[in-house]
């Protein structure tokens, strides 16, 4: 893994995150010190209707103008899976040598993983060891699902060399936000990072106080809503949420497009991702049965504060979040975190919209873009 | 830049290019381009090969049609050589079978037409004699030995009735002797004796020419 990470950070990875209805990409540079975005853009995926071989033709096209757009010459994608058929989960042994821990995690996922063996893949990660205990996390998701994506990348002309989940690529984005402010704050104050998220120190970082504020952040994407936590032991948590948020957009873009999917205009399909306020009783009740699962499961944990991204993150939605869940709802954007002034291409344009205000749906391929970091 | 906390990667590392370090470009190199390059100059040598074969079969066949056209005339030439050949045999046995004679025909065809109407012919001898004589050693031309040589001596009796005329014709029929196309290249000397004598009871001189020939030098 230590050669694969010493491969990767000399290369400049495409953070591709393919949605139901756009397709987002970011790709990172070097800057003093630290990162910056070097290249960003959204393209939105003609409409399909319930075809899937043209849905598939419509992402590829929209992933190769995407490219076109932005000027990414990087041939180098890293994906990012979610959905029904990607599975993430803790684990924790009583403490093994490392060369029994897959063995353990195998034996493990085969008694919990909802997918066949043969049918799956599984990667795992741990994330810490002790005398007592050998804790992390592993991740399964269908082949199907992995092969879909690799063709559709390969078809657009880019070569997928990474394949991640989304939650992990929220939270590796939110760690590294975290970790940038605390070594900023570090050198011009003592005291925690203000934003964002938690004034906690870092997920990982060593030891923690028992009931210590996780880092939680919510994306809303097109197709399901994905929130990511990472504990005190760094174990990250992740569920997609709302999987009815696509037939609900779906439908909508049906009704403004036509029952065969064909659009009008472009300004009609641009019309079907002006981000509506989408007040979902059942999305907001399934994120509140998650947060109160996991304290439930995790009672030395809390969440205090919440971070909401993504297409559908609007202030109504994250306003009803507020009132719903009665904890601190922040909407954000981690790209203008990051100094706002990056260039972020959207095709078609939006308006009404700052460019800088997409950042915040952006997030997840940002994520996935720092694989390379 | 940092590294990510969470690392998983579904597909296990298999998408994760080739590193391309000075010792892999090396090895590709030694097991992709030098191979390839050993295959663009095999085949290179190979049509270079095709080519010149081309051209060499050309050139065979061009000669084939020759030898098609000249195979009438080599038979012939063959034809001729054997014939040679057979000459060379014949001449070769003629040679053997002449050795040490002369052939007198035309000398005395030449005596007759030279011979003035005031000579009769009286006698005629032709005597092969041997000399020593140094001849070229054969073994070492530069090199003179002594060796018998043949040498032929032509006798030749007249008589004439009147004494100055008969003197007077002898001596032309010397020089024409001498001048004789057949007969002066191969003479060395001559001489003459002269004695009276009676012939059907009238006086008479009698004339005798002593011709002796070069030697036959082998």
């Amino acid at each position: 893994m230590n050669s694969l990470m010493w491969h990767l950070r000399r290369t400049s990875l495409i953070g591709l995150d393919i949605d139901a209805s756009t397709v987002r990409m970011v790709q990172w540079r070097r800057d003093d010190g630290g990162r910056a975005i070097a290249k960003a853009g959204i393209m939105d995926i003609a409409p399909a209707g319930n075809d899937p071989e043209l849905r598939r033709i419509h992402t590829i096209r929209a992933i190769v103008n995407g490219l076109a757009h932005c000027g990414i010459r990087s041939k180098l994608a890293v994906c990012g899976l979610r959905g029904p058929e990607v599975v993430v989960r803790s684990f924790e042994f009583p403490a093994l040598p490392a060369e029994e821990i897959e063995g353990a995690v195998q034996l493990e996922v085969s008694q919990i993983c909802p997918f066949l063996a043969e049918e799956s893949t599984l990667d795992y990660q741990v994330t810490s060891s002790t005398d007592k205990s050998t804790a992390g996390f592993w991740v399964a998701a269908t082949n199907s699902l992995i092969q879909e994506t690799r063709e559709l990348v390969s078809a657009a002309g880019l070569h997928c060399a990474l394949v991640d989940v989304t939650g992990l690529a929220l939270l590796n984005l939110l760690e590294s936000h975290l970790r940038r402010d605390t070594s900023k704050a570090s050198g011009e104050r003592s005291g925690p990072a203000p934003v964002p998220g938690s004034p906690s120190p870092a997920p990982g970082g060593g030891a923690r106080n028992p009931s210590c504020n996780c880092p939680t952040v919510l994306n809303l994407g097109d197709s399901c809503a994905t929130i990511a936590i990472a504990d005190a032991a760094g174990r990250p948590f992740v569920r997609d949420l709302g999987g009815a948020i696509l037939d609900r957009y779906q439908s909508l873009a049906a009704t403004r497009c036509g029952s065969l999917g064909s659009c009008s205009s472009k300004s009609d399909w641009t019309a079907r991702i002006a981000r509506p306020s989408m007040p979902d009783d059942s999305l907001v009740e399934d994120l509140a049965t998650t947060l109160r699962y996991y304290v439930a499961q995790n009672g030395s944990m809390r969440i205090d504060r919440l971070l909401v991204c993504g297409s559908r993150a609007t202030e109504g939605f994250v306003a009803l979040l507020r009132t719903r869940l009665n904890i601190e709802v922040e909407r954000w954007n981690p790209l203008a975190q990051d100094g706002g002034q990056s260039p972020i291409d959207l095709h078609p344009p939006s308006p009404g919209h700052q460019a800088q205000e997409e950042g915040s749906s952006l997030a997840v391929a940002a994520g996935l873009a720092l694989r390379h970091a | 830049m940092t590294d990510t906390k969470y690392i998983i990667d579904l597909l296990k590392g298999e998408g994760v290019p080739i590193r391309s370090q000075p010792g892999g470009i090396a090895f590709a190199c030694l097991i992709v381009v030098v191979p390839f390059l050993v295959g663009v100059g095999a085949t290179s040598v190979y049509l270079d090969g095709q080519v010149v074969i081309a051209i060499q079969s050309q050139q065979a066949r061009k000669l084939a049609t020759a030898i098609e056209g000249l195979a009438g005339a080599v038979q012939k030439k063959e034809a001729l050589e054997r014939e040679k050949a057979k000459a060379f045999s014949c001449l070769s046995d003629v040679k053997a079978a002449l050795d040490g004679r002369t052939q007198w025909s035309p000398i005395l065809t030449y005596l007759g037409e030279n011979l003035s109407e005031t000579l009769v012919l009286t006698k005629l001898e032709a005597r092969r004699n041997t000399v020593r004589y140094r001849v070229p050693a054969r073994d070492a031309p530069a090199r003179n030995v002594e060796a018998n040589v043949p040498v032929w001596e032509l006798r030749i009796g007249v008589c004439g009735t009147d004494k100055e005329s008969s003197s007077e014709a002898v001596r032309k029929l010397q020089d024409s002797l001498r001048c004789s196309p057949t007969m002066g290249p191969m003479l060395d000397t001559i001489t003459v004796s002269q004695n009276a004598m009676l012939l059907d009871n009238r006086e008479a001189v009698l004339y005798e020419l002593h011709c002796v020939c070069k030697p036959t030098i082998p």
